[in-house]
């Protein structure tokens, strides 16, 4: 079969089977988190004379790397058409179990090693109950955020526990100009997220599962380990994310970090992350992080009440996955 | 379609390159310039806060200089404000005022302000010094009402109300914060010395609807109760609403902060007294702590923040001067201005 040599757009259409309309949408929609990105840019730009400024970009970037970690994890459970509602209390619980090894007298380092245990096999248990006893994501995930909830209260006595160490200052202040050791993190963190997503077998696998689960089954990608492996890797990350806000807070706070919950899902959604599995990125949810971020930084230094942060933060979302429609 | 993901990336780099370059020059333009006072509370939902943010602004007006205060949604959006401090902490403001939600978390933020060598001086809630210590955070002064104080002075009360015995109830804020618990230890340790005994004490959150519920168990399992303390105006009110509902008007409440409400309540009867800690004064000094250290002053290490308790007896004289203290106060800063 020969292709006509000029691939100019009438035959891209005409291969696609497509409109002209349609084609423009579509690429409108594959390139939805950058477009915001850039309109957010052109508008900040235009409305405040500091939002380009080099400490107001190093600050943006700074916030945005928890953020940019979680939606990471979650891209992994949503490529398989799941979703994870336990983030927040995985990163919570973890923070407090770091929390706990510091108030006993053992070094941070241990506490934090002991955080990152304890946040995967939180997130492998989410995989466990989702794929053995095959109850669908969305209700485990959201019993396991009450339970895991609970069990950081309880665990913490509802009290914060101030953990002083010199690492975890230095990674929350310190950095190289506008790359901020946080941002480095996250950065590193999307560079092995992206290899294990599209250069490795299992990845294959997440993908699949997410996009043909018949398929997939037919071809014997165990749904178990997929299940499990993903959920791991969101509860890993949560706990990444629960040890930077420890870092960042000066404590582990038990119940700081809530509103990660649901900007996790946005930001991979804005990023392009199918919410009906099979489909997604990793650079796509750190665009997404970047923006919903720089929409809240926006309105803070352009002088704009706080309380219309989540409002705007809302009409966001909504306005990406409105231009998902035109998605193929 | 690789040919439209490079076109994508173009165009965001072209953009953006065009921007900064374009912005570059324009950094410290007539936004923020040297002097200008950046202010951080707890949230304004709580009329403490919102009124110490009026008197941080009105002397900043009566200076003419530029005050941006901003605070988060709600007494417990940690992290939220940790952002918010961020977001300031890159623009090219000179001096910082700032209350943090806990002792640490403003930290992050405030290691970088002592790095690039501006101002910090601390409101209300104290940063925790070990913390601060070994993050490299210099704070320049500590302005805050005597909250032990504030706690003596309602159980001073409490016992002369009560006749030197009797039952009482404590509902302090947030469990583990140390304004919340120097004030209801002060008002422990004033009341047993004064002969009453403290039959529960719990932590509602700061909020008025929980210190309600609390109050209405522990009426039902204390009907002798003589009175309660509560540690911030919010509770109080729902603890008064409680003991209404009980038809146990005779129970002593008395809250702390001094919000509108609460003397508006005192003065028809409901609330039976409050320790005003004049926010707003705290909002001036803060302001003027930052034009004194603006100027190249050295300031005192800890100011005190005038307090009074305020009851049926001076209730109208409160309302008429309000947000402002009825008695005179010291302002230290005044002549370190130059």
């Amino acid at each position: 079969m020969t292709t006509p040599i000029s691939a100019g757009p009438s035959a891209l259409l005409a291969r696609l089977g497509l409109s002209r309309e349609q084609l423009g949408m579509a690429t409108v929609a594959k390139l939805a988190p950058l477009l915001a990105l850039i309109i957010l840019v052109i508008i900040g730009a235009i409305v405040s004379p500091t939002f380009l400024s080099f400490g107001n970009i190093r600050s943006m970037l700074l916030t945005s790397a928890i953020l940019m970690i979680f939606a990471v994890g979650q891209t992994f459970v949503i490529a398989t058409g799941g979703i994870d509602l336990s983030v927040a209390s995985i990163a919570q619980l973890s923070g407090v179990s770091l929390g706990i090894v510091v108030a006993g007298g053992l070094s941070p380092e241990l506490g934090m090693l002991g955080a990152l245990v304890i946040g995967t096999a939180a997130g492998a248990l989410n995989g466990l109950i989702v794929s053995k006893l095959k109850i669908t994501d969305f209700i485990v995930t959201l019993g396991t955020f009450s339970a895991y909830s609970g069990l950081t209260l309880l665990l913490s006595d509802a009290k914060p526990q101030i953990v002083n160490s010199s690492f975890l200052i230095a990674i929350s202040t310190r950095g190289f100009g506008l790359v901020s050791f946080l941002l480095l993190i996250a950065i590193v963190v999307a560079v092995v997220a992206h290899f294990v997503m599209f250069r490795t077998p299992f990845g294959t696998h997440v993908l699949a599962v997410g996009g043909n689960k018949k398929a997939a089954d037919a071809l014997g990608i165990s749904f178990v380990r997929v299940k499990v492996g993903v959920y791991a890797i969101s509860g890993l990350l949560a706990a990444v994310a629960g040890i930077l806000l420890v870092a960042r807070l000066g404590a582990a706070e038990p119940t700081a970090g809530s509103a990660y919950q649901l900007t996790s899902i946005a930001a991979a959604v804005l990023g392009g992350v199918s919410l009906f599995g099979g489909k997604g990125s990793i650079i796509g949810p750190l665009i997404g992080a970047l923006v919903l971020t720089g929409v809240v930084n926006l309105l803070t230094i352009t002088g704009v009440p706080v309380y219309y942060q989540p409002i705007a933060v809302g009409a966001v979302v909504v306005l990406a996955a409105y231009l998902r429609r035109y998605e193929r | 379609m690789k040919y439209s993901h490079k076109m994508g990336v173009v165009a965001i780099a072209t953009s953006a390159m065009f921007l900064t370059a374009c912005s570059g020059g324009t950094t410290d333009s007539a936004a923020t310039a040297d002097g200008d006072v950046a202010v951080v509370l707890k949230t304004a939902s709580n009329q403490f806060w919102a009124t110490m943010q009026d008197g941080a602004e009105f002397a900043g007006s009566d200076a003419g200089i530029k005050v941006t205060v901003q605070s988060g949604t709600a007494e417990d959006s940690v992290e939220e404000q940790t952002t918010l401090l961020q977001t300031l902490s890159g623009e090219s403001y000179s001096c910082f005022a700032v209350a943090p939600i806990t002792g640490t978390n403003l930290n992050q933020p405030l290691a970088g302000i002592s790095a690039a060598g501006k101002s910090i001086v601390n409101l209300d809630s104290a940063i925790d010094a070990e913390a601060a210590k070994a993050a490299g955070i210099e704070i320049a002064t500590f302005i805050a009402s005597n909250n032990s104080d504030a706690g003596k002075q309602a159980g001073e009360f409490m016992v002369a109300e009560l006749g030197g015995s009797g039952e009482v109830a404590v509902v302090g804020g947030i469990s583990g914060d140390a304004n919340s618990a120097a004030r209801t230890g002060g008002f422990i340790d004033a009341a047993e010395a004064g002969g009453l005994t403290v039959v529960q004490e719990v932590a509602a959150d700061w909020d008025r609807e929980k210190a309600l519920d609390a109050a209405t168990t522990i009426l039902q399992a204390n009907p002798e109760l003589g009175g309660f303390y509560s540690a911030n105006d919010g509770m109080a009110l729902g603890i008064v609403q409680a003991t209404q509902n009980a038809g146990l008007n005779d129970v002593i409440v008395i809250g702390t902060d001094g919000n509108k409400d609460a003397i508006e309540s005192i003065a028809s009867g409901g609330l039976t007294a409050t320790v005003s800690q004049y926010p707003y004064a705290v909002g001036v000094l803060g302001v003027d702590a930052c034009r004194a250290l603006n100027s190249g002053a050295e300031v005192p290490a800890t100011v005190d923040a005038p307090i009074a308790l305020v009851s049926g007896d001076n209730a109208d004289q409160a309302l008429a001067s309000y947000p402002q203290p009825f008695e005179d106060y010291a302002n230290p800063f005044t002549a370190l201005i130059k």
